[in-house]
Formats: C-alpha cells, structure tokens, sequence
C-alpha cells in the first residue's frame, strides 16, 4: 500500500479511537452523498480500510435510482404514440418501468440511441430535420447546464425537430429533506465532487451548523475519500462545523458561475418526485416558457400512465441510510442486477447494486 | 454522480477543444469553462469541460493526477491533420 | 427464464454474462443435453477410432467488417484455432460457412477470402479450410457478411489440459494486454469520437499453446482463451467448473495506456471487455517462470505477466470465487456482469 494511505488510515484511527473513548460515538455514520462515490467506496475496499465504528451509508446522488417510474412509462409511451427517436444516457437503458425498459423497446426495434454527451443528441438533430428528436435528460448540477447549453443552441438555430424530457433534479432540496427525517443519524457528509465543480460550496452553507453535521466535499479516488474521512473526523473532534473543500484541484467555492447561472437561464424550478423519497419541493427542473417548444412533456403529451411502484420495495429506506441493502429481504433473492425490482439496484451505481457487485462473498 | 475524467487541453477552435486523456484524444464543448486556455488541464464530464483543473492544488493533494499529467499521446506527429481533417462538421 | 417482462432474446443474451450463462443452462442445455455437451467446454473432446478429436465451433459477426488488427475473416480462423488449441490438441482442419446479405460488394468478399488465406499461412502447422458452404440472403436479412467456423484437430499423448486440472497454488499467467479488441470495434465504429491508437489483439495463438507446452511439461494444467466476456468471466467461469478460487492482483493485468483511457472517458470496466488473442495459462508454480519467458519469446507473448493464483477451497459449502486483490490491498469479489456493458455518464 502507498505510504501515504498508511499515513491517512492510521491518523484516522487515532482519532477514531479518540471520538469513541470520549463517547462522541458508538458507531459514526457517513453519508456518501453522490453515487460515483458509492462506487468508488465499493470498488476499491474502503470499508475494509477504516474502523468498523466508521459506518459509510449511500445517500439519493444515483439520478438513475432516484427517477421514478412514471417517467420511464412516460417516454416510452411518447416513442410509441408519436415515432420520435430518443437519445439518452446508457445509464438510463436497463431501468425497469410499469412493464418495460428503454432496452427492451430498442430490442423491439424502437428508436433509442446512447449517447455519450448531449451534444450528439443536437448533432443528430440537425443532420436529420425529418426525423424527431429527444434527448431523455437526467442527472443532478454536473449535467444540467450540459442540457442548458443543448437548448439554448437548438433554440438560437430555431430547430424545429428537436426536444427536451427532463428529469433534471437538484441536490440541496433532497438534502434539506432528507435532514428533515428525524429516522436518520448522520454524523457526516461526504459531498459530491462534481456537482460542487458546479454550484460551489456556498449550497451547503447552513447545514453544518443548523445540524451539527460535518460537510465534506470529496473527489473520488481512494486516497481523496480517505483524505475526507479524516476531514469529517477532525470536525467533530474539534466540534467545528463546516463545508470543507478536500477536491481542491476542482472543486472552487464559487463553483463554475457559468455554468451554473445557465441552469436558471433555461430552467425554473418545479416541484419533483423522487423514488423511494416522494415528492420535494422545488427539487426538479422544468423549461421556462421561452424554451416551451423543446419541451417534448408539452409538444408529445400522452396519458398519465398507471405506474406502480414495486410492493415490498425498501428503497426508500435505503437512500434515506436507515437500512442497508442486506436489511432488505427482496436484496439479492428476488431483486438482483439482472432482475432489479427497486431503483437502486439498477443503476450500476446504485447501492444495493454497488453492494451487490462488490461485496457479495466477502 | 457523474462520472468525470481529467484532461488536457491541446487546442482550441471556438467553442470546441481537442483534449487528450491517457493518450486518448477527443472533442469537446468548452462552453462552460470560457477562460480555457491551451494546455489546461480541465475535468471532462459528459464531453463538456465542466471545470478547470488546479494543478498545484491538484499535486499537492492528489497523488492520483500524476498518472494524467504525463504527456506522452505519441500523436504529436499527425495532430495537425486530425484536428483540420475533422473540423468542418463539428465546429461549423 | 426469469425475465417474464420479456419474452424475446435481448442482445445481452449474446454478451457472455449472466443471461448469455441462463440461455446455455436453461434452455440450451436440456433441449440438447448429452454427456459431451454437457462439459460446456470450448472444445468438444469426441473419441475417434482409438484417438481423441477436438471439435469446436463459433459464428463471427462484427461489425464493421475490417478494423484495425484484423477483420471478420482473420477473427474467424484465429477464433477457432485458439478455441482448439485449449484442449490441448492440434489443430488440424476447419470448415467455413459464409451468411452474405445480398449486395456485398464482391471485392469486400475477396478481401475477406485474403486475410483468411493470410491468417492461415500466419498460423502454419499445415492447418487447411477443407469444407465449406455459401448463402446468400435478402438485403435487410443480414449484416453484410457472417460467417461459422467449425475446426478439428487431434489431441497428442502427453498430460492433459482442461479446467478439471487445475490445482491449489497454480500460477495463473496472461499473456498480455487485455480489452484491446472490444474497445477497438467500440472506436472504430466511431460512435463516440475518439481518436486512439488501438488495435485489435486478434490472433492465432496455436504457436503460443506449442512454445507454452513445450517450456511447461507436466506443469501445464488448463488453457482458456479470453475472448467475449473479456478476462473476468474466463476467470469465473473456471473457478466454477474447477471448484477452486483464484486471487487476481489488480496491479499485475497487462492493459495499454489508450484502452484504459477509453473504458475510463465511458465507464466500462475492461475486465469485462472482449479479447481476441488473449491465452489464460494455468500452471503450476515451480514452472511458470520459464513458461512465462517462453510465452514472452512468442510474438503473441511480449507483454505476458503472471496475474494470479489459484486458492484451494476450505469451506465445502461455498462457490468457487475469483478475488480481485485491489492496488490498496482490499478485495472485491468478481461478479459476472448481469448484462452489456454500456456507456455510463453515473
């Protein structure tokens, strides 16, 4: 191991040992906020690294699993009732809706393209005037502007074939009602690193203080998690509350202010569900009338679908980190990657999938 | 979320920059990043650059970043070519 | 099959994870079930008049045809030369079946006879097409050109080689970078705009089994060529059929800088990713120095390195498993992936 991982690890269990002593904690949950940290938790060990006190818990940051049902039945209504071609994210493709998935319709023929950025959806739009273009849009900060940027293109070339559904969500309002629960016991946040490149660390004012929780904006290779761990566990030694930037290199406390004032040039808030959350206000992300024309919910409306959500499901329960995902009797029986039933088995990065994949047999 | 790898940046042609990861070159939209400049290091989501890399900060605290910052494309003979012979559909 | 959501065979039936296993087991397997078959080994090892044949078959589609490295021709010799070549045995003759849609152009079909003739000569020991057949179908009704390909060769005294032997404290040794032919066909077909320098690794491997059997003796105790799956399900795959457990060291898997550059911009996994001229060597330990100099002799070999080791198994009650040992020291279990692996932006 490298030696300065060694160095990290040992410090962290110092202070561990310290904050268990003076009765700080029996057992200190983290929430690892964003899902790409969830993945990079599972794929490198890091549980095995710290103190069994250290509890790491997965928080709402896999836009994938935290997308309801109802949108997938929606788009696949709107490809079927109106022959539009769809372009989304790979990520998208396998998440199961009422009685079908965006992979399923593409091995039936539809028309549903992966791309790796937006811009190829507008590209193809462009190449193609005939055909009807819309770009499924989803993600948190890092991805919304990407979209901002894709629509106030479409719109100064005044394309005429090419549309918007967006499942855009924003993270402080999940955040804020997540704290609200009085269910869950966060000792510590590690925050997402690349939706703080974007908005800064000014969104996360007030939580420390108001919750006595410590803020802690990771990036994401083993060492900079380590590095954050140690951050969380020097707050509350030292009982000083704060956001705290450990992904200096791209994380500014600004954020990106481009990019982010784009979010609001081409969007207003709207009020979203969120799966296994229910609906936060304001948490979503809806066109403003000036763009109304790209907006595919608006130009290709379809019947609100009857979607239910899976029975027995413990999802919810799970992104909120009161359980984990072994609590949950559906895990890895009758809910598996290749059968997910819940949202957060389907995302690779979801937690019951990162647990799955990573931690099964050890 | 998102999944976000660092870059270089090897030239810039208005809003599209020629980027270079483990030797890896691609095209992408600098919108967001205005100040860009050549030779910037610049994390890339999504084929956006979502934010420019600090790369003191960066070596100071992120052993990982070494593995990028080491040039060696081994493309700097044709480069030239590339970028001109792809530029029309993609910048116009 | 469990997907009652869909009835229809879904293009990750074909991508060598879990339903690529269910379609074999659950609906392949009873329908044609028998005591050979039943093996589910590359190589089929039939009794021929007081000698042992091996018999393999595969059916190549690619799209597109040519790529750097190779083209579906090439892929198709080397394809199933390399999955005879696991048996142990010699291969000898081949048969080739072509699938064309209706308006390929002829001189397309000419190259491809080219690099089949070419692939044969580069892989010498007098192997020979000796049977064929040709359809051709409507436009629309094909992708160009597929082509099966069935080979026989003939098994030569000496220890046998399959998954039955491998034994506790086998070196477990690779004989260079892998993903380079996924990741390949994924750059060519210029979906995603990449520019890299990578090159299919397809290639017969028959030269490579001989140099590898004749520095091993008796040390050699099971080959598998890594091809759709990538290295991770060759890996679970004879973990299970062995009941033995592997340790894999992150750290020692040959992967070239550009490959990893592109799994890393799309978020795959190249454990997972396909290879074409990839040999995974079993041996025992006291040997697999001088099998590893001899693999890097070959040409097919230079970047060979030993990534692993086999575990025996205490506990009676639990599967065979493969553990990826991480650069920090920590381990994860390899799961086969549950389905294709697809550009993620998560």
């Amino acid at each position: 191991m490298k030696k300065q991982v060694e160095s990290i690890l040992e410090e962290i269990k110092d202070l561990n040992k310290n904050l268990v002593f003076k009765k700080k904690y029996k057992t200190l949950k983290i929430m690892e906020v964003c899902g790409t940290h969830t993945m990079a938790i599972a794929k490198h060990g890091i549980r095995q690294l710290i103190p069994a006190s250290i509890d790491l818990i997965s928080g709402p940051g896999c836009p994938v699993c935290v997308t309801p049902i109802r949108e997938i039945d929606k788009i696949i209504e709107i490809i079927k009732k109106y022959d539009a071609t769809v372009f989304t994210f790979g990520d998208m493709m396998r998440v199961p809706g009422t009685n079908s998935s965006l992979l399923a319709e593409k091995a039936r023929g539809k028309k549903i393209k992966i791309c790796y950025s937006p811009t190829d959806a507008l590209d193809f739009a462009e190449s193609n005037p005939d055909k009807k273009i819309i770009f499924l849009a989803i993600g948190f900060e890092t991805t919304i502007p990407l979209t901002a940027v894709i629509v106030k293109r479409a719109f100064e070339k005044k394309l005429n074939n090419f549309f918007v559904y967006s499942t855009h969500k924003t993270l402080p309002q999940a955040l804020n009602a997540l704290l609200s629960d009085s269910c869950i016991n966060i000792g510590g946040f590690l925050m997402p690193g690349h939706v703080s490149a974007i908005t800064g660390s000014s969104m996360y004012e007030g939580i420390p203080q108001k919750y006595g929780i410590a803020c802690v904006i990771s990036g994401f290779e083993p060492e900079n998690i380590l590095l954050s761990i140690h951050a969380i566990l020097r707050q509350i030694t030292g009982n000083d509350f704060r956001v705290e930037i450990m992904y200096k290199s791209v994380v500014r406390p600004e954020g990106n202010p481009v990019a982010f004032s784009l979010i609001f040039d081409v969007f207003e808030p709207a009020d979203s569900e969120w799966r296994g959350l229910g609906l936060i206000l304001g948490s979503g992300l809806e066109l403003k009338k000036k763009f109304e024309g790209f907006d595919a919910k608006k130009i290709f409306p379809v019947a609100n679908p009857v979607s239910c959500e899976p029975p027995g499901c413990r999802c919810g329960d799970v992104i909120k980190g009161i359980i984990k995902p072994f609590d949950c009797k559906k895990f890895g029986k009758s809910c598996t990657p290749e059968n997910p039933v819940g949202a957060c088995m389907v995302s690779s990065e979801g937690t019951c999938a990162a647990y799955f994949k990573y931690m099964a047999g050890i | 979320m998102c999944l976000a790898i660092p870059a270089v940046v090897k030239k810039i042609n208005r809003n599209i920059a020629e980027i270079e990861s483990l030797g890896v070159l691609k095209k992408i939209d600098i919108s967001l990043v205005p100040d860009v400049r050549k030779g910037d290091y610049v994390i890339v989501h999504a084929g956006f650059a979502i934010q420019v890399i600090d790369k003191e900060e960066a070596l100071i605290t992120e052993d990982y970043w070494k593995q990028y910052f080491t040039d060696e494309a081994g493309f700097e003979d044709n480069e030239e070519e590339y970028f001109e012979a792809g530029d029309n559909e993609d910048v116009q | 099959m469990k997907d009652n959501k869909n009835n229809s065979i879904l293009l990750s039936h074909g991508d060598g994870g879990v339903k690529t296993g269910r379609l074999i087991s659950e609906i392949i397997g009873p329908a044609l079930k028998n005591n050979i078959l039943d093996r589910l080994e590359d190589s089929a090892i039939i009794p021929c008049r007081g000698a042992k044949a091996a018999f393999t078959t595969d059916s190549f589609v690619v799209s597109p045809l040519f790529f750097p490295g190779g083209d579906i021709g090439k892929l198709c010799v080397c394809g199933t030369i390399n999955d005879l070549v696991t048996s142990g045995c010699r291969p000898a003759a081949l048969s080739l079946s072509f699938i064309i849609e209706e308006g390929l152009d002829i001189n397309v079909f000419k190259k491809v006879l080219e690099s089949i003739k070419n692939t044969l000569e580069e892989a010498g020991e007098g192997i020979k097409i000796v049977t064929g057949d040709t359809k051709v179908v409507e436009k629309g009704n094909a992708d160009k050109l597929f082509i099966n390909t069935s080979g026989i060769g003939f098994i030569e005294d000496g220890p046998g080689i399959s998954p039955s032997n491998i034994k506790e404290g086998d070196n477990i040794i690779i004989n260079g970078n892998i993903a380079d032919h996924g990741i390949c066909i994924l750059n060519c077909r210029q979906e995603f705009g990449f520019k890299a320098d990578i090159k299919s690794d397809c290639a017969p491997l028959n030269s490579l089994v001989k140099d590898i059997k004749d520095a091993a003796g008796s040390g050699l105790h099971a080959l598998r060529d890594a091809t759709r799956g990538g290295l991770a399900r060759v890996l679970i795959e004879l973990s299970g059929s062995s009941k033995m457990n592997f340790d894999i060291y992150q750290d020692k898997i040959p992967i070239q800088r550009q490959t990893r550059g592109i799994c890393e911009f799309l978020g795959m996994d190249p454990l997972y990713i396909a290879n074409e001229g990839k040999m995974v060597v079993f041996a025992e330990e006291k040997n697999s120095i001088r099998i590893l100099d001899a693999m890097k002799k070959n040409r097919y070999g230079k970047h060979s390195a030993i990534i692993g080791r086999v575990k025996g198994i205490k506990d009676k009650n639990r599967n065979a498993s493969v553990t990826l040992i991480t650069e920090l020291g920590t381990k994860r279990v390899l799961d086969l992936h549950y389905s294709e692996q697809l550009p993620r932006i998560c």
